[in-house]
């Protein structure tokens, strides 16, 4: 049923008339029982004051025989018919209205007996010392119209009541329903980028959580399109400054006169768009792990990975004059991960090493069991961060004081998002002896280690 | 014309400071807070282009203590956070112009220009020195419709002298105005370019004050 309101009524509608037809069942059936008692007790004592009234048969046959003794009554008359029979079965005296044959066979007390149509109830008294048997019946028809007639004047005001009671149930319905129609005319009123909290005072108690769900919903709503906004303002503020970079290189080159100027804006032009390539590659990493549908895990080989990504950054590396090396902690290290994400994870920190590490240096990963958890690190010998950014640079486009490569700020939001799919975390930390460690930490559940059964092999 | 950049983005960095040049300022380039504060309080420059976001603090911190300490170099605002909001707040906490990124590096220039010629209360941007008229958009120097060719510190030079008619300039601060900190000044010492001006134009232009420097006359 689509109105709650119909529903509600429909319900208690259904239910009124069920208690009331129940009710009416029960007022008919204990009507009609103590009606017949009270007619029958009638009939008891109409037939003994008849009897007790009665003089003996001989002299009621010496009197005029089949000629009614007693006093036809105007309203009555119809109702009770009384017969005396002498006890050898002649007709002595009848009421007027009574029948002609007998009301009942002969014996004594209550029987009944159909005669011409008319069922009749009947009770007889016989008085073998008078001669005479003297029977007292009631029409059935008459009793049964006597017990519609009160049923009638009991369910006519009751079906008046029942229409009544239903245009109140209907009235009330609404009223009671009134504080979710308020919901709805609120909500349907509503700009729709408002999300502050309906504002509904005093709630009643049964709409308070739909109220509390609605606004916590809002709630969210309005958080998540504020981040999203800010992360479309920060990005699109952070492509603006490599384009204004582009954008005055090319200004110079078409400008100088001077080929070695020219030449060192082309090299900018490039740098300058690798940067904002690399830029758009993680904001389109961020929106795909943001929004995408989880990918399904599998046992990843971390050596496998590395494998890839060395080849991926090899270029890179030699330009660097880095060398990426694998502990043999992680031969055979295996991480129950989505594959595209650890690659995605271990890509930006390692392009973190990559822009970090001095000429000469390796860059080293390498596996080990923490207090709770197994710590994938990747160890450059880099500067590292100074203390007091630590706690910040994990934000979105928050780049370091000293930061002056061609970072964009995203790559380690990029790893923790990555990481929070599986439960796991990322750590970072300046070594002690100098350099700088980033490391994974999963869930020791989420590893194991494999025999190494030969390079590249998961 | 002395120019303070301050800007954190390795590549605009490079960029604005080589345009810079190209249009014949003298370019001083720092990329954090700390190191433009240093700068400009050993270095008085004609304009300060100014980034917002940088590592160390935002632009508009930076200009507000300038300003709160009474301060008044021209400083153009550059930056990405380009909304009319920005740009309002940029303006009202006394920046004397504002160019968005990314921006064409002729018009960063005009701009520092005009503010720059602003502050020292020209509307126009030729300067008048007797029948002299020197162009600092067009970057020529014109006497009686003859155009004089003069080199890029000649110019500059010249351009102090005639800012301010009268105003004595110690070689220092002529220097100061001529070379950015990365300039190698050599042998082509101020002397050199006076010498070359006074060649060009007369020797009755440029007054030498002794002990003291260089001035040209009130007109």
């Amino acid at each position: 049923m689509r109105s709650l309101r119909v529903r509600l009524f429909v319900l208690l509608a259904a239910m009124t008339v069920l208690v009331w037809s129940s009710a009416a069942i029960w007022i008919y059936a204990s009507t009609r029982a103590e009606v017949q008692r009270v007619l029958d007790r009638r009939l008891v004592e109409a037939a003994g004051m008849v009897a007790s009234l009665a003089t003996d048969a001989e002299d009621l046959l010496v009197q005029r025989p089949n000629q009614s003794r007693l006093v036809p009554l105007p309203h009555y008359s119809r109702q009770l018919s009384c017969q005396i029979w002498t006890l050898d079965g002649r007709l002595v005296g009848r009421s007027s209205g009574a029948p002609s044959q007998p009301l009942a066979d002969g014996g004594s007390g209550f029987s009944e007996r159909s005669i011409s149509g008319e069922t009749w109830r009947v009770y007889t008294i016989a008085d073998p010392s008078r001669q005479i048997r003297v029977s007292v019946g009631d029409n059935l028809r008459v009793r049964q119209r006597l017990i519609n007639d009160l049923m009638l004047g009991l369910l006519a005001p009751a079906i008046a009541g029942l229409v009544a009671l239903a245009v109140l149930i209907w009235a009330a319905v609404g009223a009671g329903l009134a504080p979710l129609r308020e919901v709805a005319r609120l909500l349907a009123r509503r700009d729709p980028s408002d999300f502050s909290e309906l504002g509904i005072e005093r709630p009643t108690e049964e709409i308070r959580p739909l109220i509390a769900a609605i606004d916590s919903q809002f709630a969210r709503l309005e958080q998540l399109r504020a981040d999203e906004r800010h992360f479309i303002a920060s990005a699109a503020h952070e492509l603006q400054t490599p384009l204004a970079g582009l954008r005055a290189h090319a200004d110079i080159a078409s400008m100088t006169d001077d080929d070695a100027t020219r030449e060192k804006s082309l090299h900018s032009i490039r740098k300058s768009v690798d940067r904002t390539a690399r830029l758009v590659g993680q904001l389109l990493d961020l929106s795909r792990e943001e929004s995408g549908e989880p990918l399904p895990l599998q046992w990843v080989s971390v050596k496998s990975v590395i494998e890839i990504l060395n080849d991926e950054f090899s270029n890179d590396l030699r330009r660097a004059d880095v060398q990426l090396t694998a502990a043999s902690s992680v031969d055979g290290l295996n991480i129950r991960i989505a594959p595209a994400s650890l690659v995605l994870a271990l890509r930006n920190l390692l392009k973190n090493a990559v822009d970090h590490a001095p000429g000469g240096s390796s860059i080293e990963i390498s596996a080990e069991q923490r207090d709770d958890c197994v710590a994938l690190c990747i160890r450059d010998r880099g500067p590292g961060i100074p203390q007091n950014e630590l706690g910040k640079i994990r934000g979105r486009f928050v780049r370091g004081a000293r930061e002056r490569g061609p970072g964009s700020g995203l790559g380690l939001s990029i790893v923790e998002l990555v990481l929070s799919q599986v439960g796991g975390t990322l750590d970072l930390r300046n070594l002690p002896e100098g350099g700088f460690e980033a490391a994974i930490l999963v869930n020791p559940n989420l590893t194991r280690w494999r025999k190494a059964v030969g390079r590249g092999r998961t | 014309m002395r120019i303070l950049v301050i800007e954190d983005d390795e590549i605009l960095f490079d960029a604005v400071r080589t345009g810079l040049v190209l249009e014949d300022f003298t370019v001083d380039a720092v990329d954090t807070i700390a190191d433009a504060r240093e700068a400009a309080a050993s270095v008085d420059y004609d304009a300060v282009v100014l980034d917002i976001g940088l590592p160390d603090g935002t632009g508009l911190e930076l200009l507000g203590e300038w300003r709160r300490a009474g301060n008044a170099v021209p400083v153009l605002l550059l930056t990405a956070r380009n909304s009319t909001r920005d740009r309002i707040e940029g303006l009202d906490s006394g920046a004397d112009d504002y160019l968005g990124k990314p921006f064409d590096l002729h018009e960063l220039a005009a701009r520092l220009r005009a503010i720059a010629r602003r502050s020292k209360g020209n509307s126009t941007p030729a300067l008048c020195w007797g029948d002299y008229t020197l162009d600092s958009a067009s970057r020529e120097l014109m006497r009686g419709g003859e155009a004089i060719a003069l080199s890029r510190r000649e110019f500059a030079l010249l351009e102090a002298l005639f800012e301010q008619p009268g105003r004595i300039f110690s070689r220092a601060q002529l220097e100061e105005r001529l070379y950015g900190w990365q300039d190698d000044i050599g042998s082509n010492t101020v002397e050199v370019h006076v010498h070359k001006l006074r060649s060009k134009l007369g020797r009755e232009i440029i007054q030498t004050v002794r002990g003291q420097g260089y001035k040209i006359a009130r007109p």
